[in-house]
């Protein structure tokens, strides 16, 4: 089986000459289809620069990282945008909705912008918002919505591509700790469903104890990588 | 689709500075038209006047006739040989004579130079018409009848009908001359070149006033068809009889001067609209530019979708263009209308010439514009146009931008 | 001051922006600059020369302006050179001079012509200080002060082959209506670019007085004060005294003719500027407005610490001037590059386009650029920034402390 995602020893520099920052130094990981894996550490352990690296918004400055089975070093960036597009779906910590689209046109945005065929975008985005428990919530703008109900379309727009790895920044740090765990149940229900792969950076103990895999990252390595059942 | 829908609703998502931008481009595309609207306007109405009052569509003229204001010598008359006017009679629509000469009108302890205008009382009207003529008293049939003051004449000569009016001048022969005459008539043609100077004078009372003995000035033609080509035609073949001492002047050629100015102000109009779209470039490259700041996290949620460079280009590129697009309409909309309006309303200019000191020019006081479809597409297509060339360097900016960075902006 | 110097920190915050903002005013301020420099030149030739020619103020009798397009020698001012005298006397008079204008026919020679012009008669001190008819004369001299001389302009010696050294006649009328005539030898040919001098015969007053038969009169009396800025003031002082009770005064941009055009420089200027400045302020107004919402925050917690709403205008207000000051310093002195160009270099328009005015365009025409034309556009550089903070700044000065902790 191909891995959703694999790091082969992944630096990561920023800077040069005398202020280079090591962000990541040797990283290797690898993610299967299926899990749901937790990135936690403090802040600047290196989850961002790694959560960008494994999102392909970024490329490392040594190794190589493996997406879907594709290796992204040496991509184009219309390439990496493809990559992207097709077979990774993003969840932001502040929601990231695009204002002027309601919450479907939100979803069939995601669609528009993969390269396969989706038959009747309309009805599968409004599918998929009915699933994140959005029924009948598809016309409404985002400041419309409430904090969780944002989180919740975001989460129908990474997912309704079908995507191979699900990338999710700090979702639940922008809501109370009540929509937290509803969001959070959602995602692990959808895991579990649909058999989407999340990887999800964190600093909530919540998220963390749902999580079957923790990997804990400390100024830029890896310091330990537990499977929970 | 989803591309253009969010383009189209980004331009209504700050629409007081959406509208400004539109603003910028309403007025560029609004000047270029109504301004080009009424130069042609000007234009037509020059060419009319100098047809329908001064010379017909080609005059006969003696050699190297000056064109300067109020100068009409009469040391080189001639007379309509029969040959020649059988030809006119079969080639022209109308032809009549006149016999222009420059008296000192004398009333009282007044006087004033004008413009004699000799006329045929038969057939001047079948070139020059009179619809636009407001006549207190009658047009004389002959000399014996008198003469027809222009009004500004008569204002500043205290003229009225049945007024008796002295008419001084130098003979054919050089000798100075004058006559007494009664006024048939007050006429306003609402064109400066009768109003302000002319007195019309039957033919046969200029000819005993110039002692002229049957020769005339000007041999004048309408001819069924205006345009250039038919005139340079009959032109030619007009000239043919002129002989050596006469030339042919067409309306183009007699209009040549006043339409090369005309080309000059078309110019600095054209120079005019150049920076007033060099503006609402500026004003719609800093709008597409702010909008794009404005959603730096916003490109950058789109790019981690998965968007194409190109394509967050577009996005920007579209919305520069949606506003030239839009904007364009408006003013050409507006515009138009306001053309439209003039055409059938004219604008009186009589104010005007007056206040410029009141030259005898040949043109209509009514200016109607003339509506000329080629401004309104090449405006639009201009207006569209600039918008576009101004988003592109904003959004080129905006679709470079990293997106690991735009995104937590 | 602390404000002031948040201010100005703020300015150097986002240096991108900043300079797009200032790019605005310094493009908006070089078009002013040299659209000002432009219209300040060709409308101050032209009204230049109206207020030379035609006096500061001008003085006729009451019957002579009621028909002035007629020019009437019968109602001329009698003892002129006494009006003259009594202007002299007047604060603010600094030069009086009697003029007679006359249609007169002209001709070479001793036969009668039909070449028609109009010919001026006015003291030599005029022509030389007033007209200044010695720096247009293109071939021969100015008047040497000898009996009978006439200098020429070169549209009228063209049209009757009169060179200098000939004799002309000018063939006029004496007020009673009779005939007379003056001989006069061509000492100078002039042309001064403009219908006024090209078509001109220019007389000493005597030979003309002598002609129309007006003793010491004249049709005219022109007044000039130190500037042509003057000439209502001089005009209401002639008013005033009882020498001049009888007569109607006119200041030079009272005339008809020439207030149209000083009425049209002034909405030509205003249409203008208000353009350029509408759309810089737009510009302004976008960077401005990105600011505020970039600061909601910032301002936010100011406001929570204490800082009135006033306070808020201020700190974006001074933030938009002080761009605005240093784009428009910077925009003059790139405008006055093609605004001196055009002044030294000017324009050419032709002579049939000058001759077919109906006001005395010179045919070559060049901008100035003066002090005046500089603070002007500086000036409207300032306005740009003050109309397009002004939304702005409103907006951020009702951001609420609340509001703003709330936001990102």
């Amino acid at each position: 089986m191909v891995a959703a995602c694999q790091l082969e020893s992944v630096r990561k520099t920023y800077g040069d000459g005398a202020g280079v920052v090591n962000a990541l130094e040797g990283v290797s990981l690898v993610i299967q289809p299926r899990e749901f894996t937790v990135l936690a550490g403090p802040s600047g352990s290196g989850k961002t620069t790694l959560l960008n690296l494994i999102g392909c918004l970024d490329q490392p400055s040594a190794g190589s990282v493996f997406v879907d089975g594709q290796n992204t070093s040496g991509m184009s960036s219309r390439q990496l945008a493809a990559l992207r597009a097709d077979r990774i779906g993003f969840v932001f910590q502040s929601f990231n909705l695009v204002p002027v689209l309601t919450a479907a046109e939100n979803v069939e945005m995601a669609l528009h912008l993969s390269g396969k065929k989706w038959g009747d975008v309309r009805d599968r985005a409004r599918a998929m918002l009915a699933s994140v428990g959005l029924d009948g919530m598809h016309a409404r703008y985002p400041n419309q919505l409430s904090g969780g109900q944002q989180q919740r379309v975001a989460i129908a727009r990474a997912l309704v591509k079908e995507p191979a790895l699900v990338i999710a920044d700090e979702p639940t740090a922008n809501l109370d700790s009540h929509t937290g765990e509803e969001v959070l149940a959602l995602v692990r229900r959808l895991n579990e469903e649909k058999g989407a792969t999340f990887v999800c950076s964190t600093h909530d103990a919540m998220v963390m104890s749902r999580a079957r895999r923790v990997v804990t990252l400390r100024d830029g390595h890896i310091v330990s990588d537990e499977e929970r059942a | 689709m989803i591309l253009i829908k969010l383009a189209a609703r980004n331009v209504r998502r700050n629409v007081v500075r959406s509208s400004l931008s539109l603003v910028a481009v309403i007025v560029g595309t609004m000047s270029l038209i109504v301004g080009h609207a009424f130069l042609a306007g000007l234009r037509v109405n020059v060419i009319r006047s100098q047809i329908d009052v001064v010379s017909g569509d080609a005059v006969l003229q003696p050699l190297d006739y000056p064109d300067e204001r109020l100068t009409h010598p009469v040391d080189a008359l001639f007379t309509v040989e029969p040959d020649l006017a059988t030809w006119l009679d079969s080639s022209t629509q109308a032809w009549t004579t006149r016999l222009m000469f420059v008296p000192t009108a004398i009333h009282g302890p007044d006087s004033i130079r004008v413009r004699g205008i000799g006329f045929d009382p038969a057939r001047d009207e079948a070139v020059f018409p009179r619809d636009a003529w407001k006549v207190v008293g009658h047009v004389p049939k002959s000399g014996a009848e008198g003469v027809l003051v222009a009004s500004s004449v008569a204002r500043l000569l205290s003229l009225h009908e049945g007024d008796q009016l002295t008419m001084q001048v130098r003979t054919a022969a050089g000798a100075i001359n004058a006559l007494q005459m009664p006024v048939a008539g007050i006429v306003a043609a609402s064109n400066p070149w009768v109003d302000r100077s002319a007195v019309f004078v039957p033919m046969d009372l200029a000819d005993n006033l110039l002692q002229a003995h049957g020769t005339i000035s000007h041999v004048a033609t309408r001819l069924a068809d205006h345009d250039e080509e038919a005139v340079d035609a009959f032109a030619t073949a007009f000239k043919a009889h002129g002989g050596a001492t006469r030339e042919v002047s067409t309306w183009m050629a007699q209009t040549h001067d006043i339409l090369e100015i005309d080309k000059m102000r078309s110019k600095a109009l054209n120079m005019l609209v150049g920076v007033l779209m060099a503006m609402s470039a500026m004003g719609i490259a800093n709008t597409v530019l702010m909008a794009a700041y404005e959603r730096i996290r916003e490109i950058g949620t789109l790019r981690a979708l998965g968007m194409a460079e190109s394509q967050v280009l577009a996005l920007f590129l579209t919305e520069g263009v949606v506003l030239g697009v839009v904007g364009s309409t408006i003013g050409c909309a507006i515009s138009t209308a306001i053309v439209m309006y003039f055409t059938t309303h004219g604008i009186d200019l009589s104010a005007s010439i007056d206040r410029s000191g009141g030259m005898s020019i040949p043109i209509s006081t009514m200016l109607y514009v003339a509506y000329e479809s080629k401004w309104v597409v090449l405006a639009w297509t201009f207006g569209v146009g600039i918008a576009t060339i101004a988003s592109v360097l904003p959004a080129r900016m905006a679709a470079r931008m990293a997106p690991a960075d735009a995104v937590r902006a | 001051m602390l404000l002031l110097r948040l201010a100005m920190r703020n300015v150097r915050r986002n240096v991108h922006r900043t300079v797009l903002t200032a790019g605005t005013v310094v493009f908006g301020t070089a078009l002013l600059t040299v659209a000002l420099a432009w219209l300040t030149g060709v409308f101050g030739t032209l009204t230049n020369t109206m207020a030379s020619f035609g006096g500061h103020a001008r003085v006729m009798t009451t019957a002579f302006a009621a028909r002035e397009e007629l020019m009437p020698l019968s109602e001329h001012l009698q003892h002129a050179d006494d009006l003259a005298a009594a202007a002299m006397k007047l604060p603010g008079v600094r030069a009086a001079y009697p003029r007679i204008v006359t249609g007169v026919t002209l001709t070479k020679g001793d036969e009668i012509g039909d070449q028609f012009g109009l010919a001026v008669g006015a003291p030599i001190g005029w022509y030389t200080d007033q007209l200044h008819l010695g720096k247009d004369i293109v071939l021969g001299t100015m008047f040497t002060g000898a009996d009978g001389e006439t200098v020429l302009g070169r549209t009228v010696a063209e049209a009757i082959h009169a060179q200098v050294g000939d004799t002309i006649i000018a063939l006029g009328m004496t007020q009673d209506g009779a005939m007379a005539p003056v001989k006069a030898k061509v000492v100078g040919i002039a042309s001064g670019g403009n219908q006024l001098v090209d078509n001109g015969i220019f007389l000493p007053l005597e030979p003309l007085r002598w002609m129309a038969d007006v003793d010491d009169g004249a049709t005219e009396l022109l007044i000039y004060g130190d500037d042509k800025t003057e000439g209502k003031t001089l005009a209401a002082e002639l008013r005033a005294d009882p020498a001049f009770s009888d007569d109607v005064v006119q200041a030079w941009d009272e005339q008809p003719s020439t207030a149209g055009i000083v009425a049209m420089t002034g909405v030509v200027n205003s249409i203008i500027s208000s353009i350029i400045v509408f759309v810089c302020a737009l510009g302004v107004w976008n960077t401005m407005m990105m600011s505020v919402m970039e600061r909601t925050r910032e301002i936010g917690v100011m406001r929570a610490m204490g800082l009135t709403r006033p306070g808020t205008v201020v700190l974006f207000v001074v933030e938009g001037l002080f761009i605005a000051a240093i784009g428009g310093a910077v925009g003059v002195a790139l405008g006055c590059i093609p605004a001196y160009a055009l002044q030294v270099y000017g324009v050419n328009l032709g002579d049939k386009m000058a001759h077919s005015a109906g006001v005395p365009v010179q045919s070559h025409v060049y901008a100035l650029l003066t002090v005046g034309v500089v603070v002007e556009a500086f000036t409207l550089g300032l306005c740009t920034a003050l109309v397009g903070t002004a939304f702005p700044a409103w907006r951020a000065a009702s951001i609420q402390p609340v509001d703003a902790m709330r936001s990102r």
